[in-house]
């Protein structure tokens, strides 16, 4: 689990598109972030869509459009690991819990039913079983 | 009752007295189920107490988003003011794990690559961190396990400032920038994983309340605080250390916080729900 976890936030880091910090060059200064300025514009949301990694072309880039991908399906597959056992959860939280038997007098059974009652007896059941198969 | 024994068939008079035998115990105690048979009751109206915290919570942060960005501005001023540290605040927009646009604090601080004092020293503690780990008895198995994490992840760091020193992608600004991002999602996030969680309990709503609060309130505080911690070490330390702030000093500190707060919220007394 621990080496999943690690190797999933390596993803995570790896494919953290750098393009988030291009307005480091028009700074504000301390003493003027009370008047909060807009540094960028937005990109368009069906642009990044297309191209996850942020509009650059190169190798490397294509690399890490396919790791983001990777990283999406990772995720999927994740939550849905998860959903799974939430719903399990709720199941036994709220849902009724059934007895892992069936009761004698609720079951249907053959007209002729033999019940053995058996406990630590792995030695000599087999011996027993034997037994009433040959009960005519 | 009298009713059943009137109408009641032979067969579903053996069954009721089945019934009754099967929950009489020794000298006549009743038998309760096992714990294993046992569920909680879902009334459908619960769902109301369930879904309006984090829709609620959900759209005060979408409507306050900027006045809560602007608040994390103002907390990371007093801090760089605190500290005496040089720094220069601004604000961008940037996009999120979702990909919205969203507009978040923007810190410029220096930090570089690791002088090679900073690297030796890292690298002699990085050293003795797993050389320790590997010494620990068995009992403390867990810690050797952290120990061992953290050294890869700064040997990783300590091999790539020795290749390519000049090619790391990542800046102090891009890690602060989205270390608040993912705080914001977070924050986002908190509300609905506490009432799946939490709030499908046969708890009160005072309690739900409480404890979605306690969350984001905590986070919305911590956020600027942890990041200006995190810009600290790397003006500091060098970008040497941001792998492991990512990694591993990232999300984790207030994901762990929220665990606690839940197991908190797990012994408040229940009340009538």
């Amino acid at each position: 689990v621990n080496r999943s976890w690690c190797a999933f936030w390596l993803l995570v880091w790896l494919t953290q598109t750098p393009a988030l910090g291009q307005s480091g060059a028009n700074l504000v200064s301390a003493q003027s972030v009370s008047t909060v300025q807009r540094l960028t514009e937005p990109i368009p949301v069906a642009l990044l869509l297309a191209n996850p990694a942020g509009g650059l072309q190169s190798p490397l880039r294509t690399l890490l459009s396919a790791c983001e991908y990777l990283l999406y399906l990772i995720v999927l597959l994740l939550a849905s690991y998860m959903l799974r056992h939430y719903v399990f959860t709720l199941n036994r939280l709220f849902a009724r819990q059934r007895h892992p038997y069936v009761d004698v007098d609720t079951a249907t059974w053959p007209r002729i039913t033999v019940f053995i009652a058996a406990h630590n007896e792995e030695s000599v059941i087999e011996d027993s079983i034997a037994a009433l198969l040959e009960v005519d | 009752m009298s009713t059943v024994r009137r109408t009641a068939s032979p067969r579903e008079l053996r069954r009721l007295t089945i019934d009754r035998w099967r929950a009489e115990g020794s000298q006549g105690a009743r038998i309760t189920p096992h714990r294993a048979l046992l569920s909680h009751r879902f009334p459908i109206r619960r769902m109301r107490s369930i879904l309006i915290l984090p829709v609620a919570y959900t759209l005060a942060i979408i409507l306050f988003h900027r006045e809560i960005v602007l608040l994390w501005s103002q907390v990371i001023r007093w801090s760089i003011e605190l500290t005496d540290t040089y720094a220069q605040l601004g604000w961008t927009r940037t996009l999120g794990g979702l990909r919205l646009p969203m507009d978040m604090v923007w810190l410029d601080m220096s930090a570089g690559a690791p002088s090679p004092a900073q690297w030796w020293t890292c690298a002699a503690v990085t050293l003795f961190l797993a050389l320790l780990s590997l010494g620990l008895p068995s009992r403390m198995l867990p810690i050797a396990y952290v120990l061992r994490v953290h050294a890869i992840v700064i040997a990783v760091s300590l091999l790539y400032f020795v290749l390519m020193p000049n090619s790391f992608t990542y800046s102090l600004s891009d890690h602060i920038c989205m270390l608040l991002v993912m705080f914001l999602l977070l924050a986002l996030l908190i509300p609905w994983i506490f009432a799946l969680t939490y709030s499908v309990l046969g708890v009160t709503l005072a309690n739900k309340a409480l404890l979605t609060f306690l969350g984001v309130f905590f986070l919305l505080l911590f956020a600027p605080l942890h990041a200006f911690s995190h810009a600290l070490v790397l003006h500091h330390g060098s970008l040497l250390y941001q792998p492991l702030l990512f990694l591993l000093m990232g999300v984790f500190p207030p994901l762990m916080a929220m665990v606690a707060f839940y197991s908190w919220a797990m012994t408040w007394p229940r009340g009538a729900a």
